[in-house]
């Protein structure tokens, strides 16, 4: 389903890049959590928040199934640019699932968390 | 929402290709992806015009990746859809030969599904047969080792379900039908990190 996703200490770990493309889902309906925005710029704010490198063509086929389960609807806006702008947003489903998401990530991470602390501490 | 102004020769070469592969859309989604796909185009290339590329098109489109890749991209959201909605076996198994082409798990949603509804067929076969003819169809243990439905030659072995053997044969096409459909769901299903996690947690 997804294409390449690079990281950007360029060491390309699978585990990582897995890691990454489970998490994208949730990062896509949390850029769109305030404001509708248009393909390009979900990437931009990917990469400048989470640093996350999506290989462009592989968001436009996830917006699509995120909007086919009814979690985001779009709207197409005549842009200054030329060409009309696809815009983004949150439905109720998707706000709901999105919180959902964070709930789910919350426990995960906190639970992996407490099992990394003896790692953590051998490393200080 | 279709753009007016002239497309470069690459750009409009790169949404054939694109359009190509999706062909199992109507006619507005299509041309509502590849609108999306050239807006996306346009102004990546304005980007990579301003940051002083020498070939803003060829960039924007190695950038975007192989129109083929993507067109089946596309595709697989499709096959998702039509399958996350329907319990109807042909259309999950259409839905799994569809995604043969885009991978491991397609073939083994595939592989699974004609297995499990081969063998729900067959216990169904099974058990009108024994409805039709209850002398030739049973669960036979003998000379000819043990066989579940009909013999050629079932001379000096011995029937042992009896009447049973049609529930029995109802039930298992009906196990392994509605086993191979959740199955085909699950395999055909949209996939995350996220969404397994939260599955665990319920």
């Amino acid at each position: 389903m997804y294409l390449v996703m690079e990281n950007k200490n360029g060491h390309g770990e699978r585990w990582e890049a897995q890691l990454r493309k489970g998490s994208l889902d949730l990062v896509i309906l949390a850029v769109l959590w305030n404001e509708r925005l248009y393909g390009l710029e979900i990437l931009r704010r990917l990469e400048q928040s989470a640093s996350l490198d999506l290989a462009e063509g592989t968001l436009y086929p996830i917006l699509m199934r995120l909007k086919e389960e009814g979690l985001l609807e779009s709207t197409w806006v005549e842009a200054e640019t030329g060409h009309p702008r696809k815009y983004y947003k949150l439905t109720r489903a998707g706000r709901k699932r999105a919180t959902e998401m964070q709930q789910a990530w919350d426990e995960f991470s906190a639970g992996v968390s407490k099992l990394l602390t003896p790692i953590k501490e051998e490393q200080r | 929402m279709t753009p007016t102004m002239q497309r470069p020769a690459e750009i409009a070469h790169y949404l054939d290709r694109v359009r190509t592969g999706l062909k199992q859309f109507d006619d507005s989604t299509q041309q509502e992806i590849l609108s999306e796909i050239e807006g996306h185009l346009s102004e990546r290339i304005d980007e990579l015009q301003r940051s002083g590329s020498q070939r803003p098109i060829d960039d924007a489109l190695l950038a975007l990746g192989d129109p083929a890749g993507l067109a089946k991209q596309f595709s697989e959201v499709s096959v998702q859809r039509t399958a996350s909605r329907s319990f109807l076996p042909w259309v999950l198994l259409r839905s799994a030969a569809r995604m043969m082409i885009l991978g491991g798990r397609g073939f083994a949603a595939f592989f699974l599904g004609f297995v499990g509804y081969a063998t729900a067929f067959a216990f169904f076969v099974a058990a009108i047969g024994k409805l039709l003819f209850p002398h030739e169809f049973g669960f036979w243990v003998g000379p000819h080792g043990v066989a579940w439905g009909a013999l050629a030659n079932h001379s000096g072995d011995r029937e042992l379900a009896g009447q049973s053997f049609i529930y029995v044969s109802m039930f298992l096409a009906f196990g392994f039908g509605c086993g191979t459909t959740l199955l085909l769901r699950w395999l055909l299903r949209p996939t995350g990190l996220v969404a397994n996690i939260m599955r665990r947690l319920r």
